[in-house]
């Protein structure tokens, strides 16, 4: 049952960020193109791992496990029973080796598990440094004026959560998945796969009958959440697919901002991510979901990386309720996500802003669906894609304006931009309205980066690499801006790292 | 699979085969076999997604054979009951001042060659399909056989190459200016509804011009179906002026496929208005087999009571250098529904390319949709391509302006309706024919301009 112990740890070439900025010669930014993944190693801590392979004892199995009630069991085993009819989704604009679902295990867990930390003290000492080593320092970020709570998920099951106390004091509920299971059953009856059915599509089917852990927020009536929740996901255990559902329930008139984060160490299998995340906003109640996604994107020749199809959509409930998804992705061998908003509520509000880029041979479809159902509903889309390399960068993205949805608006703009001649930038927009009082635009442009944008910054002395850095940065401004402040920082840092060299 | 599809079926399997080189006969069960397997275009169809059958399921038409004496043209200028004079074919909407005199005028009715009446210029040939075949045959099966009649997204198509019977071949040698032709579709529904089938071949030499006029208007409203595929060869700096009017019954479904294979330097412009018609499918897809050429796609639809107008039209820059742009003006009142689909590729290496993309949109009438998806696929970085998509309403404000003068409600609206479609109008080289569609597109906004 135990993962064997493995050490593939490659260092890295250089030190990613250090640019030349005496010449713009393209020559000597070559490295930059070819540097290895940053964040490429294997913490050496024993996994708790299933057989590869999925049937209905797998499922059994995961939720004995974790001691759930059946009805979770129950919906699990429905859940998989579905997927069995379904068949993977073949109409995005990407090209996928068929996966073999069967060649996947289902569960891994560090071993201490058993022996739960009670706070982040007692976290595995081995755990917190592959936390140093990906750049995310905890004890600095839990520095940072206890402005950020992190709920940790190492591979399948979530190890500690800090300043639980103090969120609680507010009544604000954040935990793992399986602890609100056992801890608020009844919350979690009353909103699971309400929002993403379990047979919603064939990778939400397969995380329904097999989930692992996630988070679970609730944020009672009236309450302003006191800070930033955060949760940096790392897939570990070689072979291992993740399978996280996160839920969060945002009360009449209450406020959360929501962090999620990760990246992935270096392995040449590909690893399948399929997540589900649903949110439900009430009356009044306000959700920013911020993601910065940097799983291993596979390496320069397009071997290995991770395959992530994601579900994540937003149910603005209530009235006036707001749920404003923001989104860096620059990993990934395969992006599959489409973050999405149901404005059921009158006057309800759904935002989307993205920042996508795919190198060397990375592959996005990522975009969103904006569901306008209520009077008064608005919605707002902003999506910047970067290609570079051979990647592949799609947007797909719907808007639809269904009969009762009087005077809704949406503005979109999505942008692309190509650096170098062996990539590919799409834009599928979907515009469905069926209501006479609705105003929708979609603009979107395509081009490559600015030649003239270029030569003003290097004609001034700056290096090819802060020029390009700088454009891009300009580029997705509008993105970043939406990221909280920590966050932004990081997303623009590796942006830079992904894309250095790209052009020359 | 739908009652219609299993009918069409057995239709052509029970129908006398037609007699032609064995290549075509071949091709002909080919497609027969494709239609049989896959019947008609379903929502799970991406490209159909938009466009329910449901209209011409509820038209339910017979396939229409034409027996094969009737496939020789007709001798130039003769005429029958139903040719160019017959009482088919509606008072012509553009009058012969407005066109320049067309130099040529083509009948095509319920499906067959009726009539062709025009000037002889060198080196222009109007050729009925038969003919054609005898003469051109290399060429013609090279086009015929490019159609793509997989699926069930490619039902018409593959119907009409099952079927392949009739048709019209227009040849134009090099350096020949052929100036205007007037190409004019009808329908009846006197044997009860049905769907003819027919086949146009456009073969424009190298440095040729030529303007067509396409008017689908039938005078009798019975209904029935016409499906058409259209294939243009335009050689290298060859000029194709491609005006398409269809402001037809809303018994009519009327599905057209055109394909366009563009040399260097050719220059193919479309604009296409439909005003009318029950349930309309326009694809139209041209290919830059050469550098320097350029496409551009105009169109309007205005659209009352029921009715249905999908256009969809797709660029394929497979050559660098090339520019495009699709300009799409929809207004829909009653229970109507649009759809507009623009496609644009640009491939690997098709460097220096230009892509524009504009489908704007007004709604007015609780019940009217409109389904708008302008895409992109670029392969090449030194391109420039944009798109924009609205949907929206008459301006509240101007509306209020105009009324405060002393115009009425419906007045006003009118003017803004008519000022929104001028954006395609106005692009038209001729403007008197430009002038003579905004009239009809006047006409057909009855209901949504009224008081309220």
């Amino acid at each position: 049952m135990h993962g064997e112990l493995k050490e593939v740890y490659k260092p890295m070439s250089s030190e990613p960020t250090q640019v030349d900025s005496t010449s713009a010669n393209p020559s000597s930014v070559d490295h930059f193109v070819q540097q290895q993944y940053r964040y490429g190693f294997v913490t050496d801590i024993e996994s708790e791992t299933v057989p590869p392979g999925l049937d209905e004892d797998v499922i059994r199995w995961i939720s004995a496990r974790k001691e759930e009630p059946q009805w979770l069991l129950d919906w699990r085993l429905e859940a998989y029973h579905h997927w069995l009819k379904m068949s993977p989704p073949d109409w995005a604009h990407l090209k996928i080796k068929p996966i073999d679902f069967q060649a996947i295990s289902y569960f891994s867990a560090p071993k201490s598990d058993k022996d739960r930390p009670k706070s982040l003290d007692e976290v595995d000492p081995k755990l917190l440094e592959t936390y140093e080593k990906l750049g995310v320092p905890l004890h600095e970020r839990a520095r940072l004026a206890g402005v950020v709570a992190v709920d940790v998920v190492f591979d399948s099951v979530s190890l500690g959560t800090t300043f639980r106390e103090e969120l609680k004091k507010a009544g604000v509920i954040f935990c793992s998945f399986s602890e609100a299971v056992h801890d608020y059953p009844d919350l979690v009856k009353q909103y699971l796969g309400t929002v993403v059915p379990s047979r919603d599509n064939f990778f939400a089917a397969l995380n329904s009958a097999v989930f692992s852990d996630g988070s679970f927020v609730f944020i009672p009536k009236g309450v302003r959440c006191p800070m930033e929740l955060s949760t940096y996901f790392r897939i570990n255990a070689a072979d291992t697919g993740q399978f996280e559902r996160t839920l969060i329930i945002a009360e009449e008139r209450s406020h959360v901002s929501y962090l999620e984060g990760c990246t992935a160490p270096m392995r040449d299998q590909n690893q399948l991510h399929a997540a589900v995340v649903e949110l439900v906003a009430m009356d009044d109640a306000n959700i920013k979901y911020s993601t910065v996604q940097n799983w291993y994107p596979g390496d320069e020749n397009g071997v290995g990386g991770i395959y992530n199809f994601v579900t994540k959509r937003g149910d603005c409930r209530g009235d006036r309720s707001r749920i404003s998804w923001t989104q860096v992705e620059t990993g990934s061998a395969i992006t599959w996500k489409y973050p999405s908003c149901i404005l059921r509520g009158d006057s309800s509000v759904g935002e989307f802003y993205s920042v996508a880029l795919t190198n060397n041979y990375q592959q996005a479809d990522t975009g969103t669906k904006m569901i306008h159902i209520g009077r008064n509903t608005r919605s707002k889309i902003i999506a910047k894609g970067i290609s570079a390399g051979h990647g592949q960068n799609a947007y797909r993205g719907l808007v639809r304006i269904t009969k009762n949805a009087e005077n809704a608006r949406n503005y979109t703009q999505c942008d692309s931009m190509l650096i170098g001649k062996n990539c590919g930038a799409h834009t599928f927009p979907y515009i469905e309205v069926s209501n006479p009082s609705a105003k929708v635009e979609h603009e979107a442009t395509t081009s490559r980066i600015g030649e003239d944008q270029l030569f003003y910054c290097l004609q001034r002395g700056i290096s090819e690499e802060d020029a390009v850095s700088m454009i891009v940065d300009g580029f997705c401004k509008q993105v970043f801006r939406e990221l909280p402040m920590e966050f932004a920082v990081e997303a623009k840092a590796l942006l830079e790292v992904s894309l250095e060299g790209a052009v020359g | 699979m739908s009652a219609l599809a299993q009918q069409w079926g057995e239709s052509l399997r029970s129908a006398t085969p037609a007699q032609g080189p064995r290549w075509l006969d071949e091709l002909r069960l080919r497609a027969s076999d494709q239609l049989t397997a896959h019947g008609l275009p379903q929502r799970k169809d991406e490209d159909w997604k938009y466009t329910p059958m449901r209209v011409l399921e509820k038209l339910n038409p017979a396939i229409a054979y034409h027996p094969g004496s009737e496939n020789h043209f007709l001798e130039k200028g003769q005429t029958t009951e139903r040719g160019l004079n017959g009482k088919w074919f509606s008072d012509p909407i553009f009058p012969a001042a407005l066109l320049d005199k067309p130099d040529y005028e083509i009948r095509v009715y319920d499906g067959v060659l009726v009539g062709h009446e025009g000037s002889d210029r060198p080196g222009v040939t109007v050729l009925s399909l038969t003919e054609g075949l005898q003469r051109y045959e290399s060429l013609l099966r090279k086009h015929i056989e490019s159609v793509d009649i997989s699926g069930s997204a490619q039902a018409f198509t593959a119907l009409n190459t099952a079927t392949l019977n009739q048709g019209l071949v227009i040849h134009i040698d090099q350096q020949v200016d052929a100036g205007t032709m007037l190409l004019r579709w009808a329908l009846s529904g006197k044997a009860g509804p049905s769907i003819h089938n027919f086949r146009v071949f456009l073969l424009l030499g190298e440095g040729t011009r030529l303007q067509l006029i396409e008017q689908f208007e039938s005078a009798d409203h019975s209904g029935s179906a016409l499906n058409v595929v259209v294939h243009v060869e335009l050689g290298s700096n060859a000029v194709l002026d491609h005006l398409r009017l269809q402001n037809e019954s809303e018994n009519t479904v009327l599905m057209s496929s055109t394909r366009i294979d563009q040399a260097q330097g050719s220059r193919y412009l479309y604009a296409g208005f439909d005003l009318g018609g029950g349930l309309v499918r326009h694809e139209l897809k041209t290919v830059f087999g050469g550098s320097g050429a350029h496409a551009t796609f105009l169109g309007a639809f205005v659209l009352d009571n029921a009715r249905h107008v999908d256009n969809h039209i797709s660029v394929d820059h497979a050559s660098p250098g090339c520019s495009s742009e699709q300009f799409f003006r929809g207004v829909l009142g009653g229970r109507s529904r649009g759809v507009f689909n623009g496609k644009a590729l640009i491939r690997p290496g098709a460097d220096e390319s230009s892509v524009r993309q504009s489908s704007a949109n007004l709604l007015l009438s609780p019940l009217a949709q409109i389904d708008t998806k302008p895409e992109l696929e670029i392969y090449a970085d030194e391109v420039e391509a944009r798109h924009g998509a609205t949907v929206g309403q008459l301006d509240e404000a101007a509306i209020f302006y105009m009324r405060s003068r002393g115009l009425g409600e419906a007045e006003a609206k009118r003017l803004l309706v008519a000022a929104f479609c001028r954006a395609v109008t106005d692009r038209l080289e001729n403007q008197a024919l430009a002038g003579r569609i905004s009239q009809l597109i006047d006409q057909a906004m009855p209901s949504f301009t009224q008081e309220n």
